[in-house]
């Protein structure tokens, strides 16, 4: 187990920064997620950590000692990729010994250790198959074991489940984290899926553009995304974000949303000056009914109703603004929706910094 | 002119590629007038090899096709007058409006009648004002708009969909696919759409065919498809996550599943001749407690998944089962947990994993 921390951490590939002054630590055996889009710049940070890449400034430290010249191999981590190349040449059981092979480690050590990786992740079967016979999960486990077969000091992960259908995503996500937790090691894992975040993980960094963005646990980063670009990727489908006004009159403010709905923003004053704002709401807080008290019903139009079985994706039109509706079961919708929505779901983020003021608060009854 | 329009029936279609081992096996299936269906599957499960069956791109080993009463088995592509949108959109090098103008060159029609078309298949995908651009500027959501308005002036006897969303930019496939729902809405024409994406088959379609490994194992209603599964494995394919399912010894009017036993509702009895049964419950359809209560089955949490949205997976296991509950209940891992399975949701399957009774 290490404490991993990362200093002021700046990388630009021709010209362009890929890594903007990256600082955070992760507590020795603490498993944290990356979250972020294709081009945060998880990667890049995943590969500096490791050693496979020297950034151009910052330093690295492994339990409070700088690690920054230290190359891969003496850094003593386990890295797991998105795309994974597996030998060819050798069985499964040959993949998964290569490193401890690579160590001089005895035949017989190796041979409990492979097999007991290999029984944590379900490939105790298939051993002896060679590479080309596997399906993509298989062979994705058969990388995972050949990573985790080594006692490291910690386990990078970019993105492992991405390339897998999401049929076997649905398992290979617990069994991952069951697996990683009975290695009791520090682990960082990239994803662009919050789903996987939460799942997986406590504490989450957000990154966007190669800037770290937000940091915390899981939950409460997603319960209060510190901008616009946090609160698109802390869920999917991502947070319906529509324009908004604050505007003063006869001593009372009011925040209009969509050029829809007028809300008092009275009490809330202190904190909205009159301007131009966005409000934003999660996909999985418009309901088909009223959940709670004083919930808004609002009339909407349906565009597409995307159905998944168990749950359904629902596009719909309020006015000239489409919004995205998340709902954990299924049922057929008319042509007109209504829409029931708790005012305390608002998020409102200034137009011009795209950071988060404020959830929006009901007035406290006097 | 009016379309001619195509019921599409497969008479006992088997492909082999290599001689050995069959791709798509014992094929019977009728895709009706005017309806729009989707085949849907796992990669490898076959679901390709129909396509190219389907358009004439590929003789099946054994089998026959027919377009309404007309035996196509032997038809070259050409004349079975297919639309196929592929899931890399071709278009070719010119400008968008010579792309969507080019199935028409060849026709007998007046110039204002192919430009009134060109301008009808661009409108409803959104591409009137892009009719200029060269289609070497277009991204790949733009791209297959092209290829879709192209397939669309052609008015052909049947639409095929050949995962037409799988290489689209992933901000620009709800635009998309509206799009496509909307077309197939207005259209006359059967359709089909092969994906492996369990929510395109189910937003797309009237009927569904799951396949796995080279049958049919389920070609149905999106209702019936979700709420009736033929076969474990439609059970587990369908839904987010999958149906559990249990194995358990039938006794009388209750299933012995080692650990506990489950009550049959009253309306259902066990065939005499039928002993093992795989017990099939949709992770949705079963209820927990963090209490005790009577009659319910004990099991422990083993972990729980939270999904972010207030709801989240729930993994409790018990000696020999290990199922997966969607709930809003956060129970702690490691804790006890009660669970039931409500009669009303309870799927019979019997050893094979086909469903015994309906």
């Amino acid at each position: 187990m290490t404490k991993i921390e990362v200093e002021n951490i700046n990388k630009s590939f021709l010209g362009k920064k890929v890594l903007d002054d990256v600082s955070f630590t992760v507590e020795s055996g603490d498993f944290v997620s990356i979250l972020g889009a294709a081009n945060a710049g998880k990667s890049t940070l995943l590969r500096v950590i490791a050693g496979t890449l020297k950034p151009d400034r910052g330093k690295v430290y492994f339990d409070d000692k700088d690690v920054t010249d230290y190359p891969a191999q003496k850094r003593n981590v386990g890295v797991i990729f998105q795309t994974f190349a597996l030998y060819p040449n050798m069985s499964v059981y040959g993949n998964i010994a290569s490193p401890l092979r690579r160590k001089g480690l005895p035949g017989n050590e190796v041979d409990k250790r492979v097999k007991e990786t290999a029984s944590i992740l379900g490939i105790g079967d298939i051993l002896e198959k060679s590479p080309y016979e596997l399906s993509g999960g298989q062979a994705q486990r058969v990388a995972t074991a050949r990573a985790l077969v080594k006692d490291a000091a910690a386990y990078l992960l970019d993105e492992p489940l991405t390339n897998i259908d999401y049929k076997l995503r649905e398992t290979m996500k617990i069994e991952l984290k069951r697996v990683l937790q009975i290695k009791k090691s520090t682990i960082i894992y990239a994803t662009p899926s919050p789903e996987e975040a939460s799942v997986l993980t406590n504490n989450m960094i957000f990154m966007d553009g190669g800037k770290v963005i937000q940091t915390g646990p899981v939950k409460e980063c997603f319960d209060a995304p510190a901008n616009i670009a946090a609160a698109i990727h802390y869920s999917a489908p991502p947070m319906n974000l529509m324009d908004a006004r604050v505007t003063r009159k006869d001593g009372k403010s009011f925040v209009s949303i969509a050029d829809r709905l007028e809300l008092d923003a009275t009490h809330m004053d202190f904190l909205l000056e009159e301007d131009e704002y966005k409000v934003g709401i999660y996909p999985h807080n418009l309901f088909l009914s009223p959940e709670r008290k004083g919930m808004l019903s609002i009339p909407m139009d349906l565009v597409l109703q995307e159905l998944a079985g168990s749950e359904m994706t629902v596009r719909l039109r309020w006015n000239e603004t489409g919004l995205t509706m998340y709902v954990p079961y299924e049922r057929f919708l008319e042509k007109k929706v209504t829409v029931f929505i708790d005012p305390s779901d608002f998020y409102i983020f200034s137009k011009k910094t795209e950071g988060l003021i404020t959830r929006y608060q009901l007035a406290r009854e006097r | 002119m009016r379309i001619k329009l195509a019921k599409i029936t497969l008479e006992n279609i088997t492909h082999s590629y290599d001689g050995k081992t069959n791709a798509v096996e014992d094929i019977d299936m009728t895709f009706e007038h005017r309806s729009r269906n989707a085949m849907l599957g796992p990669s490898g499960c076959g679901k390709t090899t129909l396509l190219k069956i389907i358009t004439g791109l590929l003789k099946p080993t054994r089998g026959k096709i027919y377009f309404d009463d007309q035996d196509v088995t032997e038809s070259p592509t050409e004349k079975r007058n297919v639309a196929i949108v592929f899931q890399f959109p071709v278009v070719y090098s010119m400008s968008v409006y010579d792309n969507i103008m080019f199935p028409l060159l060849n026709l007998k029609m007046s110039k204002e009648e192919k430009r009134r078309k060109v301008l009808e298949g661009a409108k409803p995908l959104g591409l009137t004002h892009l009719l200029k651009e060269h289609t070497s500027k277009l991204g790949p959501a733009d791209r297959q708009r092209v290829s879709i308005a192209r397939v669309l002036v052609r008015e052909p006897s049947v639409f095929l969909f050949d995962e037409p969303l799988s290489s689209i930019e992933p901000e620009r496939r709800v635009a998309l696919k509206t799009e496509i729902k909307r077309i197939q809405e207005k259209m006359e024409q059967t359709s089909i759409y092969v994906t492996h994406d369990q929510t395109e088959a189910l937003t797309f379609a009237e009927k569904v065919a799951v396949m796995d490994m080279g049958r049919i194992a389920q070609f149905d209603t999106v209702e019936k498809i979700y709420a009736k599964p033929n076969t474990t494995f439609v059970g587990f394919f369908i839904g987010s996550p999958g149906m559990n399912i249990l194995k358990g010894y039938g006794k009388g009017d209750t299933i012995d599943l080692e650990d506990f036993t489950i009550k049959l509702p009253e309306n259902i009895k066990l065939p005499q001749n039928i002993k093992n049964v795989n017990v099939g419950i949709r992770p949705e359809h079963v209820e927990i407690s963090e209490r005790e209560k009577a009659g319910w089955a004990r099991f422990k949490v083993e972990a729980f998944e939270d999904l972010g949205k207030g709801f989240g997976i729930l993994h409790v296991v018990t000696n020999h089962h290990k199922i997966r509950v969607r709930t809003s209940t956060f129970i702690k891992e490691g804790s006890e947990a009660w669970v039931d399975f409500p009669p009303d949701y309870l799927h019979l399957f019997d050893q094979e994993g086909k469903r015994i009774i309906t």
